[in-house]
C-alpha cells in the first residue's frame, strides 16, 4: 500500500517535472522569437510594415529600428543593420552603372523587381541588391547573413513612387 | 517562480550579451587622426656616384646620374621636416625613372639602413621588364614585414629617424645602361604626433547662407528640397582632395563620408574624394540647360584643366567661391581666362555639359559639379587653398567630429588643416521640428503651413512637417508640386494621428505652373500609406493662390488636380535610302524621328533614341549610317506633361557589296557540228550571305534555245549546229545573274562555242 502510494506520488512528480519543461522550452522559444525576428516572415505574415522613404516603397519587418541619413535608411535590430541608399546616376542600365563605378558582384543575379531592372549577390562581405529606376540607383545591403532572408523580402516588396 | 527564472535568463542573457560588446568598446584603440604629408617632391638627396640637389616635381632636366656605369646605384633623400617625435603610420613613394636605353631593364630596392631592402609595387624585378620611363610605386613601407633598423623588428619608426637617415634607393640595372635620369620622387608619409593634443584653433564666424542651386529647379516644378538632394556625387568629408591630385590611403579609397556623418561603401554612394556635388538627370539638369550662378559675385571663366572641362570660378566676395565644371563651351558668361565679369545671383553663365572627366562618357554623362572653396587665409586668393580650403555647402550634420575639418596634411611644402564646412544654401531643406503646446500655434515648411487651435492637444506634441517627393497615384491624378508628410509624437516618441480640435493646413500654389492641370479638379488629398488618397474638402483661393482644408489629423498631404494631358505623343521613324526588300539597304541610310503629341496636348519635349543598346542620346538631328552593318534604333518621346511613350523601334541593315558569282561550263567547245543536242553541265558559286534572286539565262546567237537551268549543277542542252558561213562559229553564253536583299545586282557567264571548224 505505502509501495503503491509512493509510485504513484513518484509518476505524479515525473508528470509535473516532463510539463514543467516542455513548458520552460516553450516559453524560452517565445522570449527567442521576441528577440529575434522570424527568418522566414514575410509580408503575409502581418509582422511587416509599409515604409514609405527615398521616392520608394518597402516593407520592413517588426522589430527593425529605423534611422534615416542623407538619402539613406538604416534598419537595425538585435542582429544588425541593412541599409538602404539611393543615389542618382546617367548610366542607363545597371550593368554599365557596375562596370563604370569599379562594382564587381559576386554570384550576380539580374532579376526584376515591380518593373525594374535588378541586380543582386555580394561584394565583399556584404550582400547586396541594385535596383535601377528612372536614372535612381537604389542599392540594399546588409553583412550579417542572418539578415539576408529579410534583405530578400525587403528588396522584392521595393516599390519606386516618385 | 518560472517567470522568475525565466525574468534572470533574459536578464543573463542581456548580460551575456552586453559583456562582450562592453570589451569591444575598451579594446578598441584610441582614436588617433592621423597625419599626412601628400605627396611632396624630396628637396635634398645626394646620390654616391654625383651631385644631385634641388629635386623638384616635374623637374624632366634632372640627370645626376648620366654617365654612371655601375650596375647598382644609391641614391639617399633627406629634409622631409617631420616633427622628431612623431610616429610614422606608413610611407608611399614614387618615382618615375628613365633610362637612356630602352633595350635593357632595371628594378629597385628602397631602405633606410642600408642592410634591409624592401620592394615596390611593380619593379622589384627584372622580370617585371621595367625599361625607359616607368612609374615606380612603393606602398605601405612600414609593413610589418620589414625590419627597419639595425634588424631590430620591433622598432618603432619615428620622424627622428626619418630625418636623420632618409632613404636610400637602390636602382639595380643592367650593364649597359649609361644614363639613369629621375624625373619625379614624391614622398607621402603619413604619421601621427605622440605628444600632446595640438590646442584647437578658435571656432571661427558661422558664415551666413547665401548660395541657390545652380539650374532652374523650381522652373521644374521642383522643390528646393527635392532638387537639391537628387544627387549623383557627394561630397566625402574623408579625404576631398580631387582637386589636388592628392591621393588618399588605399584603405579609404573605397570609402565615402557624407554631410551626415554616416560612412559609406563605394557600391553605396559614389565616389571617393569628390570634393563637390554632382546633380544630373534625377535633379532634372539636362544638357544645354542653363547653369546658373548660386550667388552674386565675379566670374572668371578656366580652361586650363582638362578634367574639369570648361570652368566657371565665382568670387562671392564673402570669402566663399563657387565652381562650375564640365560645361559646354558654347553660350558660356565668359570665355576668355582672367578676365572677370560681375554676375548676379540667378544669372546664366553657361549651359549644362559634358566637357572633361565624365562618367558615362559622352553627352550622357552631362552634368553639373558643384564645389564651394574657402579663402582661408583672406589674402584674395582661392587657389593657395587648394586642396584645404574644399568646403561642403551642406554643412557637417552630425554630432561626431567632420574628419575634413580634422585632416591635417602637407601640401606644397605647407602644413595645413582640412576645412569646417557650414551649411550654405539660403532655403531650407525642409523637414521642420517644432513643439505644439495646447496654447496652439502656426507651423510651415515650404509651400505648407498648419495652423492648430488652442486645446488641439492635450500635452507638449513635436510636429514634424517633411516636403515628400511629386506622385501620380493615377494615370490622371497627379501632385501639384511636392507633397508633405506630417508628423506628430507626443513625449514619449510615440505618433499622434488624431487632435482634440480641427486645425488648418494651407497649402501655397503661387510659384506653381498650373498649365497642366484641370484647375476645376484641383484639390487637397490625404493619404495613411502614401498610396491610397482620399480627397479633402478644400477650399480654393486663385486670388492668393491657396488651397485650404480643415483636418483633425495628421498623415501625408497632397495638393492634386487631374492632367490636361495624359496621352502619350506618337514617335514615327522614317528610313530614307535606296531600299532593297524589307529594311535593307544598299546606301547610305538617313534616320528620322518624327514626334507627334495628342490633339490638345501640351506638346512633344523631347525624343530619345538609342544605337545598337548603346547609352540613350537625345535626337536632334537625322540620324546618318553610312558603315555596312545591322543596326536597331530604338526610340521614345516624352511630351510636356511627361506623359512617357513606351520604347519603339526600328531595324535595318546596309549592305553595299554586291554579291560574288561564278560560272563555268563542262565543256566550252561543242564538236563535231552534227546537229545533236549536246548536255553541258553548268557548275558555279555564289559568296553572299543575304542573297534575294538568283536565276539563269542561256543566250544563243542563234535565238533557238532548247532549255535552260535552275541550279547549278544541272544540265543544259545546246545544238552541236552551226552555219557553213559562221566562220566566227556559234557563241552561247550561260549567264547567271544574282541579287541580294539590299537590291545589289551581279551576274558571271560562261561561253560555249560550237567552232567553225575543229582548229578554231
Amino acid at each position: 500500500m505505502i509501495k503503491g502510494t509512493n509510485s504513484k506520488k513518484y509518476f505524479y512528480v515525473l508528470i509535473v517535472l516532463i510539463v514543467l519543461i516542455a513548458a520552460i522550452f516553450l516559453l524560452f522559444i517565445l522570449i527567442s522569437k521576441s528577440i529575434i525576428p522570424s527568418k522566414n516572415a514575410g509580408p503575409n505574415d502581418n509582422i511587416w510594415n509599409s515604409l514609405e522613404r527615398l521616392g520608394a516603397n518597402f516593407s520592413v519587418p517588426t522589430g527593425y529600428q529605423i534611422t534615416e541619413g542623407m538619402n539613406a535608411i538604416f534598419l537595425k535590430n538585435g542582429i544588425g543593420e541593412i541599409r538602404i541608399t539611393k543615389q542618382g546616376t546617367n548610366y542607363s542600365n545597371l550593368s554599365d552603372y557596375l562596370n563604370g563605378l569599379g562594382i564587381t558582384v559576386n554570384d550576380s543575379q539580374t532579376t526584376e523587381v515591380n518593373g525594374f531592372t535588378a541586380v543582386s549577390g555580394t561584394v565583399g562581405n556584404q550582400k547586396y541588391y541594385f535596383i535601377l529606376t528612372n536614372n535612381w540607383i537604389y542599392s540594399l545591403s546588409t553583412s550579417f547573413p542572418e539578415l539576408y532572408d529579410d534583405l530578400d523580402q525587403i528588396a522584392r516588396s521595393f516599390r519606386y513612387v516618385p | 517562480m518560472l517567470f522568475y527564472t525565466l525574468k534572470n535568463m533574459r536578464l543573463f542573457a542581456g548580460i551575456f550579451l552586453f559583456l562582450p560588446i562592453l570589451f569591444f568598446l575598451f579594446s578598441l584603440p584610441q582614436k588617433v587622426f592621423a597625419v599626412e604629408s601628400g605627396f611632396f617632391p624630396a628637396t635634398t638627396c645626394a646620390t654616391n656616384g654625383s651631385s644631385c640637389s634641388n629635386m623638384t616635381i616635374q623637374d624632366s632636366n634632372y640627370n645626376s646620374w648620366i654617365g654612371i656605369t655601375y650596375e647598382e646605384i644609391i641614391a639617399t633623400f633627406t629634409g622631409f621636416g617631420i616633427p622628431n617625435d612623431s610616429v610614422i603610420d606608413d610611407i608611399q613613394m614614387k618615382m618615375r625613372i628613365k633610362t637612356s636605353t630602352s633595350g635593357w631593364t632595371w628594378f629597385v630596392r628602397a631602405s633606410v639602413d642600408g642592410v634591409n631592402y624592401f620592394s615596390p609595387v611593380n619593379c622589384s624585378t627584372f622580370g617585371d621588364v621595367c625599361r625607359y620611363n616607368t612609374t615606380v610605386i612603393f606602398n605601405s613601407i612600414t609593413s610589418p614585414t620589414i625590419t627597419w633598423l639595425n634588424n631590430n623588428p620591433n622598432h618603432i619608426i619615428t620622424g627622428a629617424d626619418i630625418n636623420s637617415q632618409g632613404f636610400r634607393i637602390k636602382l639595380f640595372q643592367s650593364t649597359g645602361i649609361k644614363n639613369t635620369d629621375i624625373d619625379v620622387l614624391l614622398f607621402n608619409i603619413r604619421y601621427h604626433l605622440s605628444g600632446p593634443t595640438p590646442t584647437p584653433t578658435p571656432t571661427p564666424v558661422v558664415p551666413e547662407p547665401f548660395l541657390d542651386l545652380p539650374w532652374d529647379y523650381e522652373g521644374q516644378g521642383q522643390s528646393f528640397s527635392d532638387a537639391a538632394l537628387a544627387i549623383n556625387s557627394y561630397f566625402d568629408h574623408e579625404y576631398p582632395l580631387l582637386s589636388s591630385g592628392l591621393t588618399e590611403p588605399a584603405v579609404s579609397l573605397d570609402i565615402i563620408v557624407s554631410s551626415d556623418g554616416i560612412t559609406y561603401t563605394k557600391e553605396q554612394r559614389s565616389y571617393s574624394s569628390h570634393d563637390g556635388y554632382d546633380w544630373a538627370k534625377v535633379a532634372k539638369v539636362n544638357i544645354g540647360d542653363p547653369v546658373l550662378a548660386a550667388a552674386a559675385g565675379t566670374a572668371t571663366y578656366i580652361n586650363s584643366c582638362t578634367p574639369c572641362g570648361n570652368m566657371i570660378l565665382i568670387d562671392h566676395g564673402n570669402g566663399y567661391q563657387t565652381r562650375y565644371l564640365h560645361m559646354q563651351k558654347d553660350g558660356l558668361i565668359t570665355d576668355v581666362p582672367n578676365n572677370p565679369i560681375q554676375v548676379d545671383a540667378g544669372q546664366p553663365i553657361g549651359k549644362v555639359g559634358a566637357t572633361g572627366n565624365i562618367k558615362p562618357a559622352g553627352d550622357a554623362g552631362a552634368h553639373i559639379h558643384f564645389g564651394v572653396f574657402q579663402d582661408k587665409n583672406n589674402d584674395g586668393n582661392f587657389d593657395d587653398n587648394i586642396p584645404d580650403g574644399v568646403t561642403d555647402p551642406f554643412g557637417w550634420q552630425s554630432e561626431d567630429p567632420d574628419p575634413w575639418e580634422n585632416y591635417s596634411f602637407f601640401y606644397g611644402g605647407i602644413q595645413r588643416t582640412g576645412n569646417k564646412s557650414y551649411y550654405l544654401w539660403n532655403k531650407s531643406l525642409g523637414g521642420t521640428s517644432s513643439n505644439l503646446t495646447s496654447a496652439g500655434g502656426s507651423f510651415s515648411a515650404g509651400r505648407y503651413s498648419v495652423d492648430f487651435p488652442s486645446d488641439a492637444v492635450s500635452q507638449n506634441t513635436t510636429i514634424e512637417l517633411t516636403p515628400q517627393p511629386i506622385i501620380s497615384p493615377t494615370e490622371f491624378l497627379s501632385s501639384v508640386g511636392t507633397t508633405l508628410l506630417a508628423t506628430a509624437r507626443d513625449q514619449f516618441g510615440d505618433i499622434i494621428t488624431d487632435f482634440l480640435e480641427p486645425l488648418t493646413l494651407t497649402i501655397d500654389f503661387s510659384n506653381i505652373d498650373l498649365s497642366r492641370y484641370d484647375l476645376s479638379t484641383l484639390s487637397i488629398y490625404s493619404s495613411q500609406d502614401g498610396e491610397v488618397w482620399s480627397q479633402e474638402l478644400t477650399d480654393i483661393n486663385f486670388i492668393n493662390n491657396t488651397a485650404t482644408t480643415t483636418i483633425v489629423h495628421f498623415t501625408h498631404f497632397a495638393l492634386m488636380a487631374e492632367r490636361l494631358d495624359t496621352l502619350v505623343p506618337t514617335t514615327t521613324a522614317i528610313l530614307s535610302g535606296e531600299q532593297g526588300l524589307a529594311n535593307w539597304f544598299k546606301s547610305d541610310v538617313a534616320v528620322s524621328l518624327s514626334a507627334q503629341d495628342n490633339a490638345g496636348g501640351l506638346g512633344v519635349d523631347y525624343t530619345m533614341f538609342r544605337l545598337n543598346d548603346e547609352d540613350w542620346q537625345q535626337y536632334l538631328i537625322p540620324l546618318l549610317f553610312s558603315n555596312e552593318g545591322h543596326y536597331k534604333v530604338e526610340f521614345y518621346s516624352a511630351d510636356n506633361d511627361e506623359n512617357i511613350e513606351a520604347v519603339n523601334n526600328v531595324e535595318f541593315d546596309i549592305d553595299k557589296t554586291p554579291p560574288l558569282a561564278s560560272i563555268s561550263a563542262g565543256h566550252s567547245v561543242i564538236w563535231p557540228p552534227n546537229g545533236k543536242l549536246v548536255p553541258v553541265k553548268i557548275k558555279g558559286a555564289i559568296e553572299e550571305l543575304h542573297l534575294f534572286s538568283k536565276s539563269f539565262t542561256v543566250d544563243d546567237e542563234y535565238g533557238k534555245i532548247f532549255s535552260t537551268i535552275s541550279e547549278f549543277g544541272e544540265e543544259i542542252i545546246l545544238e552541236a549546229k552551226r552555219n557553213g558561213n559562221d566562220f566566227n562559229g556559234r557563241e552561247y553564253k550561260i549567264i547567271v545573274h544574282v541579287e541580294d536583299l539590299a537590291g545589289n545586282k551581279s551576274n558571271a557567264e560562261a561561253q560555249v562555242i560550237v567552232p567553225h571548224d575543229q582548229g578554231n
